[in-house]
């Protein structure tokens, strides 16, 4: 199970990499494992206002449905397309094409309660 | 395994698609304790999954039969539910919430063991041929389904929120298979995938009763917990309930309005057994 260090999580199997002030996210190594393989990613509407912890879409695999939660709270600046064609990618590549959304954060102060790598590991 | 608490149970009477789906809908998201709920249909109803898509469906048909249409909240295929046990089964997280296919087993031993109580023996080898391309719930068996003879018993689909694990179940006493194929387009290839491919249990046993099978049920969850206790709706549930009301009322299919609109008044005020 591959858990980058220079990444930040949220117990919620969240990875969040930040680039210019916004947040980049996607799900887990270990939550694409978890899940199976995914069938259906229900994405955020780009421009939608999120609070952190709010359901902001949803995965299908092995007819089971998993929530989405946001990791900060912020607006979503932009979804990855590809996941409506190609849902096989957050299996594939959790941490690269397989990325799900990014969310220009309205609170600096929520970073703070992510996860290091070293303290998601200890989670699992 | 048991789990800490007492599951509690819940018996609704005949209720819409709609309001049915909004209950299940309401205890993953408020409910605190762990739930098996059984519950009827006002009316036979097609249930879809969560994000599957309408294509398949023949809609004129659908209205013809005087079929109402819901969306679940959790994945997988369409169910005609009409004679059937219908359940469902909310587990709490816990502290460190448990994998999906850890619950998917957990309630296909579940379901076995009350099946062998009722003297139905399903197939110990996983052994059909799934229908990957079906429409239909019941064409498609997944290695952590129930089959007998190879052939479909029970449909179980999950959906994971922040507080809890919902199931939802499907078990046909009896299958009109034609009727179900009836909601499709290709209706000849959908039936012989349900020929081939499910089994209602009264054609197993013939003098099955639903109420006998709730309670091997009810017996048989019970044992993953501390008790059991016939229960009610709490308020907080009631109320979570009729907001989602109106999310789940919305129709699948466009010009389904006519034939499975929700009645004018949200949600029944019957809270089931207490």
């Amino acid at each position: 199970m591959h858990i980058p260090e220079d990444l930040l999580y949220t117990p919620e199997h969240f990875w969040v990499r930040k680039e210019d002030g916004t947040a980049l996210c996607g799900i887990t190594d270990y939550a694409q494992g978890e899940l199976g393989d995914v069938v259906f990613v229900e994405l955020p509407k780009v421009g939608a206002k999120v609070r952190k912890g709010e359901r902001i879409g949803d995965v299908e695999s092995i007819k089971t449905v998993s929530n989405l939660y946001a990791p900060l709270s912020g607006e979503i600046v932009a979804v990855n397309e590809a996941l409506r064609e190609h849902p096989e990618l957050l299996n594939q590549d959790p941490y690269g094409k397989g990325w799900i959304c990014r969310i220009r954060c309205e609170d600096e102060g929520e970073w703070s309660t992510l996860l290091d790598a070293s303290a998601y590991r200890k989670l699992l | 395994m048991r789990f800490q608490g007492i599951l509690r149970v819940l018996q609704d009477p005949p209720l819409s698609g709609h309001e049915n789906m909004a209950r299940d809908a309401a205890l993953l998201e408020v409910a605190e304790v762990p739930t098996l709920r059984f519950f009827l249909w006002e009316r036979p109803t097609l249930s879809l999954g969560r994000h599957q898509g309408v294509e398949d469906l023949d809609i004129s048909c659908i209205a013809a039969m005087g079929l109402a249409v819901v969306r679940r909240p959790t994945g997988g295929r369409a169910i005609l539910h009409e004679d059937e046990v219908t359940f469902s089964f909310f587990l709490p997280r816990g502290e460190r919430g448990y994998s999906h296919r850890f619950l998917y087993e957990l309630v296909r031993r579940v379901l076995i063991a009350s099946f062998e109580d009722a003297d139905i023996h399903p197939d110990e080898v996983f052994s059909s041929q799934p229908f990957l391309a079906s429409p239909a719930c019941f064409a498609l068996s997944l290695p952590h389904e129930i089959t007998v003879s190879g052939k479909k018993v029970a449909g179980v689909a999950q959906a994971r929120g922040q507080r809890g694990n919902l199931f939802e179940g499907s078990i046909p006493l009896t299958l009109d298979r034609w009727r179900f194929a009836r909601c499709f387009r290709e209706k000849e290839k959908v039936y012989a995938e349900l020929l081939e491919g499910a089994l209602g249990l009264c054609e197993i046993r013939g003098d099955l009763s639903r109420e006998s099978l709730v309670a091997r049920m009810v017996g048989r969850f019970g044992e993953l917990f501390e008790g059991v206790s016939w229960g009610s709706w709490n308020e907080r549930e009631f109320e979570r309930a009729e907001e989602l009301f109106r999310e789940y009322a919305f129709s699948p299919i466009a010009g389904e309005e006519k034939i499975g609109a929700p009645q004018e008044g949200g949600l029944a005020k019957n809270r089931g057994s207490g």
